[in-house]
């Protein structure tokens, strides 16, 4: 055994590294579960881009995972807004205190709408107002065709993505 | 005792009976070359060890530059990344341990046998202990190679991890509505 023993290190050695190539070239699915699923429900659809990034950094102490969804045309938006009820300013009323043309250039300012999602509903049809502490933060990104889910947990992490929100825009301001 | 001494080879027999022992292998020598170019191939232990430790380096070379590429494409952000690290830093060693070991059994010294016995001894202890150490780490280089991508694949998609990253940044650099 003694003899061997170099032959077998060198195998298993090679083996491993065989094992670790083939593990990056396949394609793997993760699990269905949290916002697997969402990432399961349009990875294999035509009109929408679907990416699952596993451990965003959100500050020095959190990480979490994001979905992000794309409509690549029209068809995959009008899919999106529809399951996830989003809707432009000018699909909105306009309020009083905005004029019509203020209220509407909302939409090709840059800028984002957050809003949460219940983590059980399958259907992705969901009451905005009855919010749960688990509940996934969906941000959408105005002007483009993307929206990011991101997995909250707790009121505290979903605070923590708001924060983040607020940090990266403010970061770059002056102090005074 | 006299009986003894007489019986004794002198120095020029000796010499004549090494003299008679080298033409004689060389005599050999010739006639194994003659009869087709056969040529007798021994191995030690030693050389043996030399080949191990040259393809040693270059799986843990290979193993490093994996590493270094890893941490490039997908361990940038996410949970990779200490494995990556990890996994460069004891393949960098092992790479260097193997290299070393390979030069050291390819050194010939010529020293007295006594000495060359007792240096030999000492460094084929130290060689082999070095030596399953290496193989250990780049196994173990490997082994952290594999276990996140096992474990926790950290991007699902049909793009590339940094470029979504980014756009998550991108996303959070642009103002609430």
């Amino acid at each position: 055994m003694k003899k061997y023993w170099n032959i077998i290190s060198i195998v298993v050695c090679l083996l491993l590294l065989a094992a670790a190539v083939l593990m990056r070239v396949c394609p793997r699915k993760p699990s269905p579960e949290g916002l697997g699923r969402i990432y399961l429900l349009y990875a294999d659809s035509k009109h929408i881009d679907a990416s699952l990034i596993k451990g965003y950094r959100i500050n020095d102490t959190l990480k979490m995972d994001v979905v992000i969804l794309e409509g690549i045309d029209t068809t995959g938006w009008a899919q999106l807004k529809k399951e996830f009820d989003i809707k432009t300013h000018k699909e909105q009323e306009c309020p009083e205190e905005f004029t019509y043309e203020k209220w509407i250039a909302h939409d090709t300012m840059p800028g984002c709408t957050t809003f949460l999602i219940n983590r059980n509903d399958t259907t992705l049809s969901h009451p905005r107002k009855k919010t749960s502490p688990d509940d996934f933060s969906v941000f959408w990104q105005h002007g483009t065709n993307k929206i990011f889910i991101f997995d909250t947990k707790s009121r505290n992490e979903q605070t923590a993505v708001l924060h983040k929100t607020f940090d990266e825009v403010f970061k770059d301001c002056p102090k005074d | 005792m006299d009986k003894e001494r007489n019986t004794r080879p002198t120095v020029d027999e000796m010499f004549a009976a090494y003299e008679r022992q080298q033409e004689a292998v060389e005599e050999l020598a010739a006639r194994i070359e003659s009869r087709g170019g056969l040529r007798l191939r021994r191995y030690t232990r030693r050389q043996r060890r030399m080949v191990t430790n040259i393809v040693l380096s270059v799986v843990s070379l290979a193993a490093f530059g994996g590493c270094l590429v890893g941490l490039a494409a997908f361990g940038g952000d996410g949970i990779d990344r200490m494995s990556f690290v990890l996994a460069a830093v004891v393949s960098a060693v092992c790479f260097v341990a193997c290299t070393v070991l390979a030069v050291r059994n390819r050194r010939i010294r010529p020293l007295p046998m006594a000495e060359v016995y007792r240096r030999v001894e000492r460094q084929e202890a130290l060689d082999m202990v070095i030596h399953r150490l290496s193989v250990t780490g780049v196994a173990m280089a490997l082994f952290l190679l594999v276990m996140p991508v096992y474990a926790s694949r950290s991007y699902y998609g049909q793009h590339d991890r940094t470029s979504e990253v980014e756009k998550i940044d991108c996303m959070f650099k642009t103002r609430m509505i």
